[in-house]
């Protein structure tokens, strides 16, 4: 005799997994559902020496087949019929949860009802008189935190003692319209035994008039199927034409009502009914207030970023361009390669290119530290909601901005989340603006820049370029939607968000990891290959005298490439070849614009020559310094709101910063910030990597691509020279 | 007729609308929205899309993503938004 089934099911989030994993322990086995691809777990658990094969069935709310899990989950429970369900129920959610206990009670299917998450709802205070529960569906309920496993042998036992007893139907009244049909249909299904045997008759008949598919596909092989749908199909049409509404709500008002009722029995009516997320929502999402507050928190965001994590970028250029050049060179000397080309490629290659890159770490770890604490609150859910509205307010499909603020991550997923809107044309149209949304790659030429020509103002001009994206984007999108791309009728959609909580520590510092360490990993590889590529180049000699590694930087290949470029950049302020060459390199990522400079600029042997120090005074040095770095984060977060306690001390420019300074000043005849501006708008506005561009490609086709490519660069280009010869003429800078 | 009433105001927004502004609209609290909101996902007239944080499974599958990008279920870099949006299905024969 094989062991009886046990199906657990329930909503998404109802615990219904971590249920089936404190039910079966390891004894787990993974295959997939007949014809899907959607896995499914089965498997034992033992009860006074009883075995029982558990199967874990995909999240639903209801059996009303719509999604391939749903399905799924409808068509075991109608055609295997399994000995017990366990549903589990979010005792937090009893009203989201109990539709399926109500649906699964209405099939006459033997059930256990987990009220699983009992320990949130009591910190809500929440009080759930189960026996009510027990009392109106004749089941077992049994209460459960299936995290901690409590309440797990009870479950067990209350499985075994379920099988005892004959499952009971549960029959809502649906009102007399409906009950007058659903009466006649139940008689003429008890008039064809084939149609009756497979499951309770007033299951059939309800199942046909909400319209379920999946039983009508199974009554097409059955004698006396077809006539039954027939005449289920004509008193539907009935049912619409006698109510207020059509047939299958109808039958969802219903038995929503006869759910609030048990709900308000189960719990004297004491649900809290407005949260203090719902209060805070009404403020963070207000029609007038959500916009300012969203800028207000981006501006806060992006001046942490950018001023707190400054002693940390100190520290780290320091003891890249210090100790580790130092002891590069020292360790090829001692192996004796030291001196030629190998010494070359990374002093030059390695350590000025992606050593350039990884100084900026700590500003992308503090801009990752505040993207995980709003996200982990729940405020990107708010935000999205926000800007969502005022896009659709000026014409730019409603859900854009969903793909647009994963954006503000990285541009290549972005591309792909324009998957979830609905029509061709609004994908294509979000497709199109979402690149104009700073990625965080491009962050380190801002931080770079703004370190240098705006000190005190950094913070403020990194959020200008963010909020500068956005506007184009919007600008874009509203100049499309009214000439190649029309908008269409809107999808009215329901954005259902999370409540609000205080952010997880360990949840927040496991995405600030994950995601520095894929800066730290882009860093290894396409940067590192980025800058090998350019080392190459510059060791090239084109025209001109010199030898391979030993030319002048601007008759090498890649100097003679870059200057033939440059000419095109003149009008935005920054001409030069270096410049040029960093932005044609930017191609590949944005990252690669900061350690191509580095690399142009040649600044990683900045300390050559100098008396070694030695390595344990290096390693020393690298010590204090961090200790001095980590004093001085602190010291500068006041300085976000503008109050500066601690009178810091401003580091005089790295080798870096003063070189580009010198060249940004000579390109733009002494007007070097308004040419850095003008380079920001540019790294900006034109294409984001050669990654989103294969994306883009992918998703849209090779015509769109192009398109995309050389708009971004003509609206870069024009927005470039707009700012710089614009400044000009006001006499800015 | 509280979820046709529902329906309704979802259907009148002609774009994104929250809990709270259907609320708001029907003079109801949010949370008695929400578990309108349920009963219509329960019954299929209003049903979950994908989601944006992870809306394919091969984002890679074209070999253009960077070397670095490991696929959507894994991309760190992807912001979680944690946003659910749910349309309206038609009558399910319809």
């Amino acid at each position: 005799m094989s062991a009886p089934v046990v199906a657990v099911g329930g909503c998404p989030n109802a615990g219904k997994t971590s249920t089936f994993n404190q039910l079966t322990g390891a004894r787990q086995k993974v295959g997939n559902w007949p014809g899907q691809t959607v896995e499914k777990y089965t498997g034992n658990f033992t009860v006074e020496g009883a075995t029982f094969e558990a199967v874990d069935l995909p999240g639903t709310y209801g059996l009303v087949a719509i999604s391939e899990e749903e399905a799924i989950a409808a068509t075991f429970l109608a055609e295997e019929r399994p000995d017990v369900v366990v549903t589990v129920v979010d005792s937090s959610n009893l009203t989201g949860s109990l539709h399926l206990v109500a649906q699964i009670a209405e099939a006459g299917l033997r059930q256990v009802v987990a009220l699983n998450m009992v320990d949130v709802a009591e910190r809500r205070g929440i009080e759930i008189n189960e026996s009510v529960l027990t009392d109106r569906l004749g089941v077992e309920v049994v209460r459960t935190v299936a995290r901690s496993g409590r309440g797990i042998d009870e479950l067990k036992a209350a499985v075994v003692r379920s099988l005892e007893t004959e499952p009971q139907q549960l029959i809502i009244d649906y009102g007399a319209v409906v009950e007058r049909h659903l009466g006649g249909l139940v008689e003429r299904i008890i008039d064809q035994p084939e149609v009756a045997s497979l499951q309770s008759p007033r299951w059939s008949a309800l199942q046909l008039l909400a319209g379920d598919r999946g039983l009508r596909r199974r009554l097409d092989g059955v004698a006396g199927g077809a006539e039954i749908v027939a005449v289920a199909d004509a008193f539907r049409a009935d049912i619409s034409k006698e109510s207020t509404s059509d047939c299958e709500m109808e039958l969802a008002e219903h038995r929503f009502n006869w759910i609030a009722g048990l709900v308000d029995e189960m719990t004297g009516a004491v649900v809290e009914k407005t949260t203090w997320s719902d209060r805070v929502d009404r403020v963070l999402t207000n029609r007038y207030f959500g916009i300012p507050i969203f800028m207000a928190v981006m501006w806060i965001m992006l001046r942490i970023t950018a001023d707190v994590s400054g002693p940390f970028l100190d520290w780290v250029d320091g003891t890249v361009s210090g100790p580790v050049a130092r002891w590069s060179v020292g360790l090829l000397d001692l192996i004796g390669l030291g001196g030629g080309w190998l010494e070359s490629m990374i002093v030059n290659g390695v350590l000025a290119g992606v050593g350039g890159v990884l100084v900026f770490v700590p500003v992308l770890a503090t801009l990752y530290l505040c993207l995980g604490i709003l996200e982990d609150s729940g405020y990107m859910a708010r935000a999205a909601a926000v800007m969502d509205r005022a896009m659709r307010a000026v014409g730019i499909p409603g859900k854009a901005f969903l793909p647009m603020m994963v954006g503000f991550g990285c541009t290549v997923p972005a591309i792909y989340a324009t998957r979830t809107l609905d029509s061709s044309r609004d994908r294509l149209l979000t497709g199109l603006i979402t690149p104009f949304m700073s990625c965080g790659a491009r962050l380190p030429v801002y931080v770079l820049l703004a370190a240098i020509f705006f000190t005190d103002a950094k913070g403020t001009i990194v959020f200008g370029m963010y909020l500068l994206g956005i506007l184009v984007a919007v600008l874009i999108g509203l100049l499309l939607s009214r000439t190649a791309l029309r908008e269409e009728e809107p999808t009215p959609f329901v954005m259902v968000m999370p409540e609000f909580r205080l952010p997880n520590a360990r949840t927040v510092g496991m995405l600030v990891w994950q995601r520095t360490m894929a800066f730290v990993k882009g860093a290894g590889t396409t940067i590192l290959a980025a800058s090998m590529a350019v080392w190459l180049l510059l060791a090239i000699p084109v025209g001109g005298g010199g030898t391979f590694t030993d030319t002048d930087a601007e008759q090498s290949a890649f100097g003679v490439v870059a200057k033939g470029f440059a000419p095109v950049m003149e009008p935005g302020g920054f001409g030069e070849w270096e410049q040029s060459g960093a932005l044609l390199t930017g191609f590949i990522a944005k990252e690669v614009v900061v350690s191509t400079m580095s690399q142009l600029y040649n600044v990683a042997g900045e300390e050559e020559g100098e008396d070694d120090p030695g390595f344990i005074d290096d390693v020393r040095d690298i010590g204090s310094t961090f200790v001095e770095a980590t004093v001085d984060t602190f010291k500068a977060i006041p300085g976000v709101f503008g109050l500066d306690f601690f009178d810091l001390e401003v580091d005089g420019d790295t080798a870096l910063q003063a070189a580009v300074r010198d060249s940004f000043e000579e390109s733009s005849g002494g007007r070097g910030a308004l040419a850095a501006i003008a380079f920001m708008v540019f790294v900006l506005l034109y294409t984001p990597c050669m990654a989103a561009v294969g994306a883009f490609r992918h998703e849209f086709g090779t015509k769109w691509m192009w398109v995309s490519v050389i708009g971004q660069f003509v609206i870069a280009w024009a927005g470039a020279v707009i700012v710089f010869q614009g400044g000009k003429l006001l006499g800015i800078g | 007729m509280r979820l046709t009433a529902l329906l309704s105001a979802i259907e009148e927004s002609k774009g994104p609308v929250t809990g709270i502004e259907l609320a708001l609209r029907l003079g109801v609290s949010p949370g008695e929205v929400a578990a309108m909101l349920d009963a219509l996902r329960a019954s299929g007239r209003l049903g979950a899309e994908m989601t944006p944080q992870h809306p394919v499974d091969e984002c890679s599958s074209s070999g253009s993503c960077s070397m670095t990008c490991p696929g959507p279920e894994d991309c760190s870099l992807v912001v979680d938004l944690s946003v659910t949006s749910l349309e309206i299905r038609s009558s399910r024969l319809s």
